[in-house]
């Protein structure tokens, strides 16, 4: 039936996760209305429904559980290029302005992902902060273990090597701090996870 | 496991709510969800049918609802997808007409002083 063609087409719309699982059952509620309602009322109510859905359901997508890491190293990567971007700054004689973006843009994607609307929009994760700590303390024994080759190279050559080697350390030791940090402070800020449903009681 | 407490759940938004009550009247397939909200709701309620299956995966997601392979009867579709309650999900469903009912209580106390 082409009404059901075109439907089933206007369902790719819909993230690949959600038509997946949904997909059949959409169609099979739309041919139900087609036939209960006519195709008219059907497509009112059917077009209406995709409107409204489609932008909620790709914002959903885009701010669910399992983003939020990715959202995160960008968060990380943002305070890296920021941090670096003061550093060069600072070495020209250029001031920190040049960090401003990057630092900003993290500091809003932070804020967006903490929001009550971007936690609303997240399924639950009931792993999540533990997975966030975890990867935190992860990220400090690299700090930790980063200061340590580093002694030990000091140690070894009796000077801070030359000046390529000395950035190549603040850089892995930056972003591991950065990480580090960026991690804590989200898994500090998540809500401890629910325990699994009683699905039973 | 551990039980969640329903209250945490609450407020519920208006379309989960009426997806949970349309269960509480039994297993059913989406098009019927869809059909008894309608009804329930006075024809003031009408889900297209992304709303209806996205309401349904989040009660799904929150444990409130789940698929069920029994059919009400030998005679319903064998490849639609029916749902249920849980059991979280009818103590849910029961705390938020309870905060719901209180709140109809201390309005028309309100409204009509004295008539209550």
């Amino acid at each position: 039936m082409p009404d059901s063609r075109t439907y089933r087409a206007l369902v790719r719309l819909y993230p690949k996760e959600f038509r997946d699982r949904y997909c059949d059952d959409l169609a099979q509620a739309h041919a139900d209305l087609v036939s209960a309602r006519g195709r008219s009322g059907a497509w009112r109510r059917s077009g209406l429904d995709l409107i409204i859905t489609v932008p909620r359901y790709r914002l959903e997508s885009i701010m669910n559980a399992r983003n939020t890491d990715t959202t995160l190293h960008v968060v990380a990567a943002a305070l890296l290029v920021a941090a670096v971007a003061a550093a060069v700054g600072l070495t020209l004689d250029v001031g920190i302005v040049v960090a401003i973006v990057p630092f900003a843009l993290a500091i809003l994607i932070a804020i967006a992902q903490s929001s009550s609307l971007g936690r609303s929009l997240r399924a639950p994760d009931s792993n999540l902060r533990h997975r966030r700590l975890k990867t935190a303390a992860w990220l400090g024994g690299g700090c930790v273990a980063i200061i340590g080759v580093f002694i030990v190279h000091v140690g070894r050559h009796d000077d801070w090597g030359n000046s390529l080697v000395l950035v190549a350390y603040n850089l892995l030791f930056a972003a591991a701090f950065i990480g580090c940090v960026t991690y804590l402070i989200a898994g500090l800020l998540t809500r401890r996870g629910r325990a699994t449903p009683d699905v039973a009681g | 496991m551990i039980d969640v407490d329903p209250r945490s759940l609450l407020p519920l938004p208006a379309a989960q709510f009426h997806v949970l009550v349309a269960l509480t009247e039994g297993d059913r397939h989406g098009y019927a969800v869809m059909q008894a909200v309608e009804e329930s709701s006075g024809g003031v309620v009408k889900m297209g049918p992304a709303t209806l299956y996205g309401t349904l995966k989040r009660l799904v997601d929150h444990g409130l609802a789940e698929e069920t392979d029994h059919r009400p009867s030998e005679d319903d579709d064998q490849r639609r997808r029916y749902y249920r309650l849980t059991g979280l999900g009818r103590r849910v469903c029961a705390a938020e007409a309870d905060r719901l009912e209180r709140l109809i209580t201390t309005t028309r106390t309100n409204l009509r002083p004295g008539l209550t």
